[in-house]
C-alpha cells in the first residue's frame, strides 16, 4: 500500500513446481506426501513467506510428515475435482488433510455446481481440473507480465497522498499499536466484524465444512479442518474501543461458535483463534506480532505456532504417524 | 468488458478482427459479430444476455412485420404500438421500476403510509442503448424510411454490435445499412487505418485523460462538505472534462472499431464545449441521442410548429425525459429540466445572446453547462445542493485537495484540447512517423495505466 510509514521489505525464495504448486522442502519424495493441506488461499500458498516458512513446511517440520502444498485450490465444491485431479497425479494418495478455513470465506455447498459444469465435474473431474487450470494459465499470464509489475510500481509510488490521492486510503483501518507502530487492516479482514454473521451462516458454513471432511473420507483422506482468524479478531479486541470494540467481539463469537457447531458433528477442528488469544497480548507489549503490520499475512512466528499445535493434533493420533497396510501404495486413483 | 481492459484488448478484440477478416461472406460476418456482441455483453452478466435477445427477436418480428402488412393502417400501427411497448416496459422495469418505488414511499412518507420493499433490480449494462436501437428500428421502420431486413443475422448483428452495445452511439439501422449490406467488401479494409487511429486516440482520451482527473476528484467529491469553494470549482471543472474526455473518448474508440470491421458509426461529439449557446451545445455534445431525442419525441410532440408556449412544453417535455434517460433519480431529471430551461430561455431571448461577443458566448456557454453538471455529478440532493453553494458563495476553509498540482496539469491540457483544439472528426489521421511514434508511446503509457492503476469504467455505462 502507498504512502505507508513503515516499510517491511522481506526477502524471500519462492519456488513452484511445473503446475504451479508451491513447493515444499521436504525430506521425502514430494509425490508422495502424508498430509495435503488444502484451502487458505494465500496463508497456506505463503504470501510473504519463504519456501520453508509456509505452513505446509513448517507442519512437516513439527509433525515430521511429508506435506504437499494445494493451497491454490478452491476452496467450495468446485475444488473437489480439483483435488482429484491431484490425487491422480501422487504417487501415493496421502492419509490426511488439513483444510485451513480463513474467517472471511463464505462458503456454499450444495454438493457441486448445478447444470452442464456440475455434470463435467462429476462424471469427468480430470476434465474439469484441466479446464480449471487451462483458464486460470490463459488469464493469469499478464498478471505476472514485467508490464504488469512495471504498471503497480508506477501506481504505487505515484499514489501517494502528494502527487496523486491514495485510492485505497479509505479502505484501510488503522490501528496503533504500544510500540507506536500501525496495524493496517483492509475491510475484508474486518468483515465479521461489520457484517453481522447470523446463527444460519454459522451453520451452513459448518455443514460445508463436514461436507469436505466427508467427501475427503470418500477418498480415504481424514480430514482436519483449521479455522484461522483475521488479524484484526485476533488483536481487535486489545486495540479498538467502543463500537468497534463490539463489533470485532461479535468476529470473535462466530469463530467460537462455528468451532462449537463443529464439534457437534464430529468434525476434527483446530482452532487457531484459540492458539493466538492467549499470546497475543504479550506479542502486543513486545512488539513481536505473528502477523505483518502493513499486510494481513501471518510471519514466520505466527506460521510456526500454530503449525506447532496442529502437528499435536495429527501426531496425538498415533495410527496415522505408524506404517497403515490399509494405505495404498498405489497412485491416488480412489480405488482402494 | 471494457475497451481499456486487458481482456478486450489483447484477447476479445485481436481474436475477434482477426477471424472476421478471415471471413468471406457476408452471413458468416453477421453471425460472427452477432455471436462476439454476445460474448462482450454476457461477460457482464450472462443472464442478461436472453433480454437483449428477447429484444432483438420482437422487433426483427415486427420488422418483418411491416414487410408483409403493406397499407394496412392498423396493422401497421399495431406493429408500431406493440415492440415500442415492450421495449419502453423492459426499460422501465429495470431502469425505472425502484426509483418509482423510492418516489412513490417519498410521497406517501408525508400521509404516514408504510414503505413498499424496493425491488432491488440489477440494471442491465446498456438497456438504455440496445432498446433505443431497436425502438428507432421500428419507427423508422413505420415511416417507411427503411426498409426492414429479412436476414435475422443482418439485424442481430447491428443490435449487438459491440462497439456501441452498452455506451452508444446510438446508431440507427438507416445509418449502418449500406455498411452491412456491403459488409463483405475487400475495400472496407481501406478504413482499417483510419479505425485505429480514432481508437488509440480515444483511449488516449478515456485513460491518460478523463481517468487521471478522475483519480483526483473521486475522492475529493465523496466529502463535498470539506471542500473548499477553489476545490469546488477545480472538481467541477475536472468534473467537466473529465465527463467529455471520458464518453468522446469512449465514442471515438467505437467509431474506430467501427472501421476495424468496415462500418461508420457516426460523429457523437463535436467539440461540445466551444458552443456558443445551449441549441448549438445540444448539437454538439451526445449528437445521436439529440437526433434521437429530436425526432423520435420532439417533433412527434409538435417540434416548434404550433407557437411559442407549444415549443416551450416540448422542449421541456423533451428535456425532462432526456434527463431521465440518463438515470433513476430526480437530479437527472432536474438536470434535464436546468437545460430544457436553458434552450426555452436561449429561444426567447437568443438574441439579445447571439449580439453578445463569441468569446462571452462560449464562457458563458462553458459556464453554465458546469453548473449544470453539478446535479449530473451529485448523488443525493443534500451533495448537489452543497457544491453548488460551495461554487457560487466563496468558502475559504476546506480540505487540502490532494493532487491539485495534477489536476491543474490535466484541466490546462484538457482545456487546451476542448476549447481550441480540433476533434477527431477534424484531423487529418495521417501520421508521420514521428507522430506515430508519438501516439504508440501513449499507447503503451495507456497500457501501463490501464493494467497498474485502479480503472474505471466508463461512466455513461451507468445509463
Amino acid at each position: 500500500m502507498a504512502n505507508i510509514e513503515a516499510a517491511e521489505y522481506i526477502d524471500l525464495c519462492f519456488t513452484t513446481d511445473e503446475l504451479g504448486f508451491r513447493l515444499t522442502p521436504t525430506a521425502g519424495e514430494p509425490a508422495s506426501p502424508r498430509v495435503l493441506v488444502l484451502g487458505g488461499d494465500s496463508f497456506t500458498y505463503g504470501a510473504g513467506l519463504s519456501d520453508g516458512e509456509t505452513f505446509p513446511a513448517a507442519l512437516a517440520k513439527h509433525s515430521r510428515l511429508e506435506t504437499f502444498n494445494a493451497g491454490r485450490f478452491h476452496l467450495d465444491p468446485e475444488g473437489l475435482p480439483e483435488i482429484d485431479w491431484l490425487l491422480s497425479r501422487l504417487k501415493r494418495r496421502p492419509d490426511i488433510a488439513v483444510y485451513v478455513y480463513l474467517e472471511h470465506f463464505n462458503l456454499t455447498c450444495a454438493g457441486g455446481r448445478a447444470g452442464f459444469v456440475g455434470w463435467v465435474d462429476a462424471n469427468y473431474p480430470e476434465v474439469g481440473g484441466w479446464l480449471r487450470y487451462g483458464r486460470k494459465l490463459g488469464t493469469a499470464w499478464w498478471q505476472v507480465s514485467p508490464l504488469e509489475i512495471l504498471s503497480q510500481r508506477a501506481f504505487k509510488s505515484v499514489s501517494n497522498d502528494r502527487i496523486l490521492p491514495n485510492p485505497y486510503k479509505d479502505s484501510v483501518h488503522r490501528l496503533r499499536l504500544p510500540d507506536g507502530s500501525s496495524l493496517l487492516v483492509r475491510e475484508y479482514e474486518m468483515r465479521n466484524a461489520l457484517l453481522h454473521r447470523d446463527q444460519k451462516q454459522v451453520r451452513d458454513t459448518a455443514a460445508c465444512l463436514e461436507w469436505w471432511q466427508d467427501s475427503l473420507a470418500d477418498r480415504g483422506i481424514e480430514a482436519y479442518i483449521l479455522l484461522m482468524p483475521s488479524r484484526y479478531t485476533i488483536y481487535g479486541p486489545l486495540l479498538e474501543s467502543g463500537e468497534a470494540l463490539e463489533r470485532v467481539r461479535g468476529a470473535e463469537e462466530y469463530i467460537l461458535q462455528l468451532e462449537a457447531a463443529l464439534r457437534d458433528r464430529n468434525v476434527r477442528t483446530v482452532n487457531a483463534l484459540s492458539i493466538f488469544k492467549p499470546i497475543a497480548k504479550a506479542e502486543l507489549e513486545t512488539g513481536q506480532l505473528s502477523f505483518y503490520r502493513e499486510d494481513n499475512h501471518w510471519n514466520p512466528r505466527g506460521v510456526n505456532t500454530v503449525a506447532r499445535a496442529v502437528a499435536e493434533t495429527l501426531n496425538s493420533n498415533r495410527e496415522l504417524t505408524a506404517y497403515n497396510p490399509r494405505r495404498s501404495d498405489r497412485p491416488g486413483t480412489g480405488d482402494e | 468488458m471494457l475497451f481499456n481492459s486487458a481482456i478486450f484488448l489483447f484477447v476479445f478484440l485481436p481474436i475477434t478482427y482477426a477471424v472476421f477478416w478471415s471471413l468471406r461472406r457476408k452471413n458468416s460476418r453477421y453471425i460472427w459479430l452477432a455471436i462476439t456482441g454476445y460474448v462482450f455483453y454476457g461477460y457482464w452478466n450472462p443472464k442478461f444476455c436472453l433480454l437483449m435477445l428477447f429484444s432483438t427477436l420482437v422487433s426483427y418480428s415486427a420488422g418483418l412485420g411491416f414487410l408483409t402488412a403493406g397499407e394496412d393502417p392498423r396493422r401497421r400501427k399495431l406493429l408500431l404500438i406493440a415492440p415500442i411497448a415492450v421495449d419502453l416496459c423492459l426499460l422501465g422495469f429495470f431502469k425505472y421500476a425502484d426509483f418509482t418505488i423510492q418516489s412513490w414511499n417519498w410521497l406517501t412518507a408525508w400521509a404516514g403510509r408504510p414503505p413498499l420493499a424496493p425491488l432491488d433490480i440489477l440494471l442491465p449494462v446498456g438497456i438504455s442503448f440496445y432498446t433505443f436501437h431497436t425502438i428507432t428500428y421500428i419507427v423508422d421502420a413505420y415511416r417507411g424510411h427503411i426498409r426492414p431486413t429479412r436476414n435475422f443475422w443482418e439485424f442481430a448483428c447491428y443490435v449487438s454490435l459491440f462497439s456501441q452495445l452498452v455506451a452508444g452511439p446510438i446508431v440507427r439501422f438507416r445509418e449502418l445499412q449500406d455498411d452491412l449490406e456491403g459488409i463483405q467488401h475487400k475495400e472496407r479494409r481501406v478504413y482499417l487505418d483510419l479505425g485505429w487511429s480514432f481508437f488509440v486516440i480515444g483511449l488516449v482520451q478515456k485513460v491518460l485523460i478523463a481517468d487521471t482527473i478522475a483519480s483526483v476528484i473521486d475522492p475529493a467529491l465523496q466529502h463535498v462538505g470539506a471542500l473548499s469553494s477553489a476545490s469546488a470549482w477545480l472538481c467541477m471543472l475536472g468534473y467537466s472534462y473529465q465527463l467529455y474526455f471520458d464518453f468522446a473518448g469512449y465514442s471515438n474508440m467505437a467509431v474506430g472499431l467501427g472501421y476495424l470491421f468496415g462500418m461508420h458509426i457516426p460523429q457523437n461529439f463535436n467539440s461540445p464545449y466551444k458552443a456558443l449557446n445551449p441549441s448549438d451545445f445540444w448539437r454538439r455534445w451526445h449528437i445521436s441521442l439529440s437526433r434521437c431525442l429530436r425526432d423520435y419525441l420532439y417533433v412527434p410532440l409538435g417540434g416548434s410548429r404550433f407557437g411559442s408556449l407549444a415549443t416551450y412544453r416540448n422542449l421541456m417535455i423533451t428535456m425532462l425525459l432526456g434527463g431521465l434517460w440518463h438515470g433513476a433519480a430526480w437530479t437527472f431529471v432536474v438536470w434535464g429540466a436546468y437545460h430544457g430551461l436553458l434552450l426555452c430561455l436561449y429561444r426567447r431571448f437568443g438574441g439579445w445572446w447571439d449580439a453578445l461577443p463569441v468569446l462571452v458566448q462560449r464562457v458563458g456557454m462553458f459556464f453554465l453547462v458546469v453548473i449544470g453538471w453539478t446535479m449530473f455529478r451529485a448523488t443525493t440532493w443534500n451533495d448537489a445542493v452543497t457544491l453548488l453553494s460551495k461554487m457560487l458563495v466563496p468558502v475559504d476553509a476546506g480540505a487540502e485537495l490532494i493532487g491539485a498540482g495534477v489536476l491543474i496539469a490535466m484541466l490546462l491540457i484538457a482545456a487546451a484540447i476542448a476549447h481550441s483544439g480540433r476533434n477527431t472528426f477534424e484531423i487529418r489521421h495521417r501520421w508521420t512517423p514521428a507522430l506515430s511514434a508519438s501516439l504508440a508511446l501513449l499507447l503503451v503509457l495507456c497500457l501501463v495505466r490501464i493494467i497498474g492503476f485502479k480503472g474505471s469504467p466508463f461512466l455513461y455505462f451507468q445509463f
